[in-house]
């Protein structure tokens, strides 16, 4: 428990002093400021192109929808691949600065090394994905003031997918130790593949990938909080599964 | 053009804010660095500065390990 404590806090410190932690949130916050504000914006962007090309059409006004609409696909796209951008060193950089050595052989244990660096991924994921979340309803509260169905729910889809990519991270981390561009695009593979995969309908409301395409679907209510079960299980278990996985491989990864 | 700007200082205030703690955070960063791993000094400067967001970000993730 000391060894976690004491690790967490060095994370936190380290996070702390290159800023990256604060990047981080306030990337996040801009996203939060910026997709309500896109929303309200669309409307008079799209009658001023047509205004211009001579296109008469009435445009209707945009709903708390669009908002989270915006929110979603800013999120989905930018959000998470800045989160993994940022953070997606924070196992390699230790490998090729040859900083763990010292630690390891004093006697830090090596599960407690991933699981401090998971659990700190996690909190700040989970710190920025709701502080952004809060400043999208609030605004949204604000300027529209409707409801929508299953909110929660749809936020917390993104938030499980955030979690799948973190123990993604984790696992490639401890595969390709010293490079920080193979976990990248291994990363990149798996969401490219499970793209692929999804143009499948019969596997595609199974994979995770489903999780952060029916968050509109879901507010909209196209779709029933029933039919996200399968693919939150799935992911969840495939969180768990990698966690582990990344845990039993770092105990045999060589350091030198 | 029947843009209302009083009406989306709401939004603009944070936002430039925001950009500016991250630009200038990034900035003060620079000058007060030695050595480079890429580029140098001015690039990296003209880099923040130019390209809102993705600059800041891209010195933070490159040049402080």
């Amino acid at each position: 428990m000391r060894q976690i404590s004491a690790l967490f806090r060095k994370e936190l410190i380290e996070s702390w002093r290159n800023f990256k932690s604060m990047a981080f949130l306030i990337v996040f916050i801009i996203i939060g400021v910026l997709s309500p504000f896109t929303a309200l914006i669309m409307p008079d962007i799209l009658s001023m192109v047509m205004e211009d090309s001579g296109i008469k059409a009435d445009i209707p006004e945009s709903t708390a929808l669009d908002s989270y609409t915006q929110f979603f696909s800013n999120m989905n796209q930018m959000g998470l691949a800045i989160f993994v951008i940022i953070f997606g060193s924070i196992l390699t950089h230790e490998f090729s600065r040859n900083t763990l050595v010292n630690l390891v052989t004093k006697g830090l244990k090596r599960t407690n090394v991933i699981v401090v660096k998971s659990l700190f991924l996690v909190f700040l994921w989970t710190l920025g994905y709701v502080i952004s979340a809060l400043v999208t309803y609030v605004y949204t509260l604000y300027y529209w003031d409707e409801s929508a169905n299953h909110l929660v729910l749809s936020f917390a889809m993104t938030w499980m997918y955030g979690l799948f990519v973190i123990s993604l991270i984790m696992l490639a981390s401890t595969f390709f130790t010293t490079s920080f561009i193979a976990v990248l695009s291994s990363v990149l593979a798996l969401v490219i593949v499970m793209l692929m995969a999804s143009i499948h309908p019969d596997i595609a409301e199974y994979l995770p990938q489903y999780l952060i395409g029916s968050n509109i679907g879901l507010l909209a209510g196209e779709i029933e909080s029933g039919d996200v079960l399968w693919s939150s299980v799935i992911t969840g278990a495939a969180t768990l599964v990698f966690f582990m996985l990344a845990i039993l491989r770092f105990k045999k990864v060589p350091m030198n | 053009m029947n843009m209302d700007i009083q009406e989306y200082l709401p939004f603009l205030i944070p936002l430039f804010l925001l950009q500016l703690v991250l630009m200038v955070t990034a900035l003060i960063m620079i000058i007060r660095q030695q050595r480079f791993r890429y580029f140098n000094r001015i690039i990296w400067i003209v880099i923040v500065i130019i390209l809102n967001i993705i600059g800041p970000i891209l010195y933070f993730v490159l040049e402080r390990r």
